[in-house]
């Protein structure tokens, strides 16, 4: 165990993770014989002692203090060990500080949004043990806690989405989301088994010590033919992984669809941590990525397609939790191309400011569909700001910073995204770069309309509420309302808060904020090419020279379109919708994601299934041939094969048989 | 070899046997017992049962730092032999157990668990064997008594069929298996594996077409037991038919027993043919995985999806007979170890879900027991999800070992292909639990109460768990398992 | 001259038979049996032909073991289709299929 000048306390550490652990134990073990009052007390409690030890760590990582070390053995298994550590940095604590704050945010919330629902107690535990696995993502020393964390935010996010399991579409939607993402998942478990493989270790610190040594090694391995860099292919093996937890193109279609399991699921799970995993899992391995070009390349292109494409689809839906599903895809992808630009530290900042607005902008969407009766089409809303003022001005706080207007959250970060993208060059495919900034910057353009768009619609417009649900309006309780402020200061204040005390996009000290928890190659930093160009300023500075970029007057004029489209031509949506007609469609269609999934891969694997199954496949197999005579059935024989399990002994020897006889041929032909 | 003289060898020799002459002797003595004294009543069972434990009493005695030899090597007692020996006790005990309700009201149910005893050794005999003579007369005795443990419940068709059907498929492939001995046989002249093993490395000319000839057989006769694609097409069939604890028993202990004989082989009989016998094994291996894995999706009765479920389980097994090195063979007994625990449990919920008319075999007899028996559901989810790999479950070990050992032993593509598959497979484990947690009950469950099959649940749940989070002990224990072999 | 390769050609072509027997046959069960009999004895006589060659006796021995093992195999076989033909008047190769897929 080393442990650097300034000591953090390991059982302070330890305990960060273990109250929620605790909580949940609690929860979920002796759930049944709890009143609600009992269950939501114990566990919010843990969570909210777990962020104020979250800050007073981060505070004192703030002051110098770092912490790294094994606590003990979890496992020896001849020259493989595994052990378990922390590594507390200050990329660590940012995301604690993000993590539990969000997560007490939301069980607040969750007391008055549950209320009554029959399986509350098992709630608050799922999402008590989802917070526990997610600090065990950040806070490990190692590839194996990284990989215990990875699997298990994943379990309890299936489970939660499917936690309505009474609704169809919500089973339908929890199966999709784990299906898809042990796509993702194979591809990560591929690339940890080839840095054990290369490496012989998962240490973190012991692997990027390595990695300068290895690449310069120049190991390859031949992948299908192609010569491929072994350091390419472990990162995009690992960025697979990212892609499934993260929604990225083509991994996205689960993330949408998640948005069936309760709205404070969706806030903390789909919004503020879970799918922020694969950021904080490549800026984490920076000391890799960076010795790929290949692979930022790649990463860049796939965030800035996600970036796009999910923008445009975010345009035209009607679901109010959709809209900002679609725009969280979309928010992701900025951030992906933060990283693969190298501006890592931009996009963890983004990460920060993105965990608080977007929760917001969920907790108050769920306000929203409490208020009007679980409707969630904001056709069928307009007008609300009446009822419920504080959440009115709650979601307007986190529209405008996820627009992009300065001085909210989202301006910061997002602009140190996208000048980082212009300011970067990449040697080889520059015109990733180039598609890179194109999107983005058309991507604030339709961040600004689609978020205005949800936003009139719902709170200004006609009043198009279901008269039933008129009756019922009102503004949410207390514990609903104090969350949605909590997150809006952080949706206000974290931007700043960031350029400022943090120092976040400072180039002079490298990397700023982060200091040797990220690592940069100096032939790509970005930052300091914007510093060369005199791009980078304060708190203050960015917001003055606001003005004078691009960014600033797109995210004005989606604002003013959506203004103009919604409060002023009330009438111009429908007719633009007609006169676009297949684009429309297609939009509103999601690009058909789903479909071609249907079509290319659930099909044939249900069919295949179901082939190697049925009966004979008398189709095939025609019982008159048997009499025939050999070669006939030889032919037929062949055919039976694949229909195999027709019941019948005769067929299931003749597999046998054919069997020995097809290795045989194949011996005696390679002898 | 032992060192002992030839005119009076017996006293050495027969104390290695010791835990099979109990087993002998007490399935002998129980056959009579039940008739004059038990009458069908339960004291038999317990009786069994207690055979079982004096069993791993006895081998647990015996056990020391160097093998044991006797018969002039017809039979060994290595650390190998005494692993796998409790394994199948375990499975065996097992078996007995979820028996005793399920089989209550079956006629002279005393000569069934006789028939489990004499089941099990044939498999204790398959496992100290170290020649072609000892192994095949394990085997056939394994295999008589479990055709007919299949065929038990006289009245029911389907068990009927499903006994007749392996045993056809039994018979053929014993025949293949003696057909390719006769030609190993016909290259070395000998029977002991070791000896063969010697004299397989020099063999030349046409003696490489018999050698070949032989191995594809003695692969064929040998995968028919551990149900490997295409010669797995009994499994389904029986395991639907056999009365569920016997196909919880045979779907487990043979599996055992018939992979320690191929790692008996592989690394004894074989290693001069390595090439040859892994191209084989990886052709089989593709196929299997896919078999088990796909065939698995399309099926409504859980006792089939399951036999598809351990097509695909031998799968991934056979990646650490293709690695073929010590961490590969350590591989396959930590994945057969977890295995059996979890077969075990699984087929223990099953159970104690028959119900008047309906078993509880199908999927959708699952549907919503999470809300009358949340425990048994708890357990259910524990098994699937373990058996589908996800980390950190005792299954996902099981699969870890054998394909790092895959890995290291430079078959990277067969265990992308391998992961791939379990990525699918893990489709139709979710189902059932998807089943149990997410519909609503469709028929008033109707459960077993049997303090035993309870305790099993919880304990083989409680071990998943456990071997999930602390695996490393039956790392160990497994690699120690090896001394004697490799 | 009658050689070793002459005995083997015969215990194959009876062991050929045995086995497409097995899987040709649509007829009874008792077909079935007796093909199995049949690939046995090519066993036996492949272990005489190769013991006798080899000038060991090993061979042979395992020969009694087989045909014990075959008695007691067929005993068993006969039972379980005994049984099979009493739920099901019928012991047609092509009535045993009520499990499939």
């Amino acid at each position: 165990m080393q442990e650097t000048a300034l000591t953090l306390s390991t059982t302070e550490l330890l305990a960060i993770p273990a109250l929620p652990l605790i909580g949940a134990m609690i929860a979920g073990l002796f759930g049944w014989a709890m009143k609600e009052r009992m269950a939501h007390s114990i566990t919010s409690g843990f969570v909210i002692l777990s962020a104020l030890l979250s800050i007073h760590v981060f505070t004192q990582v703030l002051a110098g203090a770092s912490f790294h070390g094994n606590l003990w053995t979890w496992m020896i298994a001849g020259d493989f060990v595994v052990p378990v550590g922390l590594l507390i940095d200050r990329l660590t604590t940012i995301m604690m500080v993000t993590v539990t704050v969000v997560s007490a945010c939301v069980h607040i919330y969750t007391i008055g949004y549950m209320h009554g629902d029959p399986g509350y107690p098992r709630f608050f535990a799922y999402i008590s043990a989802f917070t526990f696995s997610m600090l065990v993502l950040v806070m490990g020393n190692n590839f194996f806690t990284l990989f215990f964390g990875w699997e298990a935010v994943g379990l309890f996010s299936y489970l939660l989405i499917g936690f309505w399991f009474k609704r169809e579409s919500a089973n339908y939607a929890a199966m999709k989301a784990f299906i898809v993402n042990r796509v993702g998942d194979f591809g990560f478990a591929v690339g940890i088994l080839a840095i054990w493989y290369y490496y012989g270790s998962v240490e973190y610190k012991t692997v990027f010590a390595m990695t300068p040594d290895f690449v310069a090694q120049n190991v390859t391995l031949g992948f299908m033919g192609w010569e491929v860099a072994a350091i390419t292919f472990i990162c995009l093996a690992l960025f697979v992984g990212a892609m499934g937890k993260s929604g990225q193109v083509p991994l996205h279609v689960w993330l949408p669809d998640s948005m069936e399991g309760p709205t404070p699921i969706s806030a903390l799970i789909h919004a503020a941590t879970m799918v922020t995993a694969g950021v904080f899992m490549v800026a984490r391995l920076s000391p890799m990525f960076e010795f790929s070009e290949t692979a930022l390349v790649v990463v860049t292109l796939v965030g800035a397609i996600t970036a796009w494409m999910c923008a445009t689809i975010g345009l035209v839906q009607n679901d109010i939790k959709r809209v900002i599903a679609y725009s969280t895809c979309s928010q992701l992808g900025y951030m992906f191309v933060g990283l693969g630009v190298s501006a890592y530290s931009a996009s963890i900042f983004h990460l920060m400011t993105h965990a608080y607005f977007k929760a917001l902008l969920f907790l108050a969407a769920g306000s929203v569909i409490h208020a009007v009766m679980a409707e969630q089409d904001i056709r069928k809303m307009g007008q609300l700001r009446k009822y419920m003022p504080v959440t009115y001005i709650t979601m307007l706080l986190a529209a405008l910073a996820l627009a992009g207007v300065p001085p909210f959250a989202g301006f910061f970060s997002k602009d140190l995204i996208i000048e980082a993208t212009m300011a970067r060059e990449f040697t080889e495919y520059g015109w990733v770069g180039s598609f890179a900034t194109f999107a983005v910057l058309t991507g604030v353009f339709m961040t600004a309309f689609y978020t205005f768009r949800m936003f009139f619609l719902t709170f200004h417009n006609s009043d198009r509420v279901d008269p039933h649900a008129k009756g019922h309006l009102h503004e949410s309780p207390k514990v609903i309302t104090i969350p949605l402020m909590i997150l809006a200061v952080g949706a206000v204040g974290s931007g700043i808060w960031g350029v400022t005390v943090l120092d976040i996009a400072n180039p002079e000290v490298l990397n700023g904020y982060f200091g040797d928890a990220i690592f940069v190659m100096d032939a790509h930093n970005p930052l300091m090419v914007m510093a060369a160009d005199g791009g980078v300023h304060g708190a203050l500075g960015m917001i003055l020279h606001a003005p004078f970029t691009l960014p600033f007057w797109l995210a004005l004029g989606g604002i003013g379109l959506a203004y103009f489209m919604y409060f002023k031509q009330t009438t111009m949506p429908a007719k633009i919708a007609a006169a676009s007609g297949p684009i429309y469609t297609f939009l509103l269609n999601k690009w058909y994601w789903d479909e071609l999934y249907e079509k290319i891969f659930i099909r044939p694997a249900r069919s295949l299934g179901t082939f190697l199954w049925q009966r004979g496949d008398l189709g095939i197999i025609d019982k008159g041939a048997i009499h025939k005579g050999i070669i006939d059935n030889i032919v037929a024989g062949a055919a039976r094969m694949r229909a195999m399990q027709t019941g019948f002994v005769y067929h299931y020897a003749f597999a046998m048989v054919s069997g020995v006889f097809v290795l045989l041929t194949y011996l005696l032909l390679k002898a | 070899m032992a060192n002992v003289t030839f005119p009076f060898p017996f006293p050495d020799h027969l104390i290695t046997l010791m835990p099979e002459m109990i087993v002998a002797i007490m399935a002998m003595f129980l056959l009579l017992f039940d008739v004059f004294v038990a009458k069908g009543s339960k004291t038999t069972a317990y009786l069994a049962i207690a055979t079982t434990v004096a069993a791993g009493v006895a081998t647990w005695s015996l056990q020391g730092p160097d093998p044991l030899v006797a018969f002039y090597g017809f039979f060994v007692f290595d650390s190998f032999a005494v692993f796998s020996k409790f394994l199948i006790y375990v499975a065996t005990a097992l078996g007995m157990i979820l028996s005793l309700e399920y089989m209550k009201n079956e006629k002279h149910i005393g000569e069934y668990y006789v028939l489990m005893l004499f089941a099990m050794l044939g498999m204790m005999l398959m496992v100290s064997s170290n020649n072609f003579v000892t192994m095949y007369l394990g085997l056939e005795l394994m295999a008589l008594c479990v055709y007919v443990l299949v065929a038990y419940q006289r009245e029911v068709l389907r068990a009927n069929e499903a006994a007749l059907k392996y045993f056809i498929l039994g018979a053929l492939s014993s025949g293949m298996l003696l057909y390719g001995i006769t030609f190993l046989y016909g290259v070395t002249g000998s029977f002991d594996f070791a000896v063969m093993g010697e004299k397989l490395a020099h063999a030349e000319g046409d003696a490489t077409a018999a050698v070949m000839l032989g191995m594809v057989f003695l692969i064929a006769g040998l995968g028919f037991k551990v149900s490997m694609a295409p010669f797995h097409m009994w499994t389904p069939d029986a395991y639907e038919g056999a009365p569920t604890p016997v196909t919880a028993f045979m779907s487990v202990a043979p599996k055992v027993a018939g992979f320690v004989i191929f790692m008996r082989i592989v690394a004894d009989l074989l290693p001069a043919l390595q090439h040859e016998y892994q191209s084989i094994l990886i052709g089989v291996a593709v196929l299997t995985i896919a078999v088990g894995n796909l065939a698995a999706i399309a099926q409504r009765n859980i006792k089939r999806m399951l036999a598809y479920s351990t097509v695909g389980h031998v799968g991934f097994i056979m990646m650490g007979l293709i690695a073929g090195s010590p961490a590969g063979f350590s591989g396959i007994l930590v994945y057969l170890s977890i295995y059996l625990v979890m077969t075990m449990g699984v087929f223990a919920v099953i159970i104690l879900m028959r119900r008047e008319g309906i078993q509880g075999e199908l999927l959708d007899d699952f549907a919503g027991l999470s809300k009358v028996r949340p425990g048994y559901a708890l357990a259910m989810g524990l098994f699937m999800f373990s058996m589908a790999g996800i980390p950190f479950l005792g299954g996902f070990w099981a699969k870890y070992v054998v394909f790092m050992a895959a890995v290291e032993a430079g078959h990277l593509y067969l265990v992308l292909y391998a992961l791939l598959f379990s990525a699918v497979g893990a489709f139709y484990y979710l189902r059932v639990v998807k089943y149990i947690y997410f519909d609503e009950e469709r028929v008033a469950f109707n459960f077993i109460e049997s303090r035993p099959m309870q305790a099993t649940v919880f304990v083989t749940a409680v071990t998943i768990v456990f071997l999930g989070l602390f695996p490393d002990a039956l790392f160990e224990l497994c690699r120690q398992a090896l001394v004697g072999l490799v | 001259m009658i050689g070793l390769s002459d005995y083997l050609i015969v215990a194959a072509a009876l062991f050929s038979l045995g086995v497409i027997g097995l899987f040709l046959n649509r007829k009874n069960v008792i077909t079935i049996l007796m093909c199995i009999e049949l690939m046995l004895l090519a066993v036996n006589i492949n272990f005489v032909a190769f013991s006798h060659y080899l000038n060991d006796l090993s061979g042979q021995i395992f020969v009694f073991f087989v045909l014990t093992v075959a008695a007691c195999e067929v005993a068993v076989g006969l039972a379980i289709l005994v049984s099979f033909y009493r739920l099901r008047r019928s012991i047609d190769i092509e009535d045993i299929n009520t499990l499939q897929g």
